[in-house]
């Protein structure tokens, strides 16, 4: 009787140049401590952002902290940046099946309202807040810059926390342990 | 759709790409005149430039009545499946619009610090920019839904 093999999924082409999502599916974080990162980046950045904004010069306790927490959320970010979640999140359609790409999508729009909320309160406030103390508009200089970075450093981490947080099952329990 | 939708919808289900498009593009063509009025020849300019802006409300305003906000906006319990697959894979495209954008603009910003290029220096010049941003964020959604979608003859 003739064997019939099983069918295997085709190979994956490299969507980087590297190729590098064909053989690393990145760092394996469970899901637990995945949301605990999570969680710990936004408290930093929410507590951090001021004291980059408000122009640290880390010269008191407190900006020092305020650095500090900058530099941890940061480093935080960049890290679930490289967690299996964020690969998922990031994958294109040829790499996930049909279920995580509708878990994907579904972790976009969710992080889509997010930012577009935050973004426009930010931006409201700053013309409102222009307006009532009627002083000049001057938001460029390193604040701005270091703090537009933690910004995009933060919502390229958002869709992959909020994987962790929705979609609990994507990544089975005993692969991440 | 009903007729009583369709008549509501101002044309936008016949051409959306084009709505669209005048859009963003008339909002861009209206803040760089706007705010390069001086090189551009002054009050002309500005005026041009405040219609054209104006033109791209008129414009957010058609898809903002229209079925793709409603669809882009609606709670999950008003969609059918397939109606919530398109929503967030419209969300997928304008989450990476968005991202890219920010990240465009922080490296631009990071050069113009650096080097003195162009930055909103007044509350007009900011005011421009944050109305832009802002258009951009709350209508990509729906403008990705309209983009992608098909007309109903060509999907017959």
């Amino acid at each position: 009787m003739a064997m019939t093999e099983p069918a295997r999924k085709p190979p994956v082409k490299p969507s980087f140049p590297l190729g590098y999502r064909s053989s690393w599916r990145g760092f394996e974080v469970s899901r637990s401590s995945h949301r605990i990162a999570s969680v710990a980046l936004g408290v930093a950045f929410l507590i951090g952002a001021p004291y980059v904004l408000s122009g640290y010069r880390g010269q008191d306790v407190w900006s020092t902290i305020g650095a500090l927490l900058t530099m941890a959320s940061l480093g935080t970010a960049l890290f679930l940046m490289v967690t299996r979640f964020n690969l998922k999140v990031d994958g294109e359609d040829e790499e996930l099946d049909e279920r995580e790409r509708a878990w994907r999508d579904r972790a976009h729009w969710v992080a889509y309202r997010i930012v577009a909320f935050t973004l426009c309160v930010a931006l409201f406030s700053l013309l409102i807040l222009d307006i009532l103390i009627e002083g000049e508009w001057a938001p460029a200089g390193k604040n701005l810059q270091m703090g537009m970075l933690l910004a995009v450093t933060a919502a390229y981490a958002l869709p992959a926390a909020i994987l962790a947080w929705i979609a609990p099952d994507l990544v089975p329990e005993e692969e991440t342990t | 759709m009903s007729v009583e939708e369709e008549s509501m919808d101002g044309g936008l289900t016949s051409r959306p790409r084009a709505i669209v498009a005048a859009m963003y593009g008339s909002y861009a063509a209206g803040a760089a005149l706007h705010l390069g009025q001086d090189a551009a020849g002054g009050a002309v300019a500005a005026i041009a430039g405040l219609l054209l802006m104006v033109a791209a409300g008129a414009c957010f305003l058609l898809l903002y009545r229209s079925d793709f906000w409603r669809r882009g906006h609606a709670p999950d319990a008003q969609l059918d499946e397939r109606e919530l697959m398109l929503r967030n894979r419209a969300y997928l495209a304008a989450y990476q619009g968005v991202a890219t954008l920010f990240l465009l603009a922080v490296i631009y910003l990071a050069f113009a610090v650096d080097f003195g290029l162009w930055l909103p220096t007044t509350y007009e010049q900011a005011s421009t920019l944050v109305w832009g941003v802002l258009l951009f964020t709350l209508s990509l959604p729906a403008a990705v839904l309209a983009w992608t979608e098909r007309p109903v003859a060509d999907a017959e």
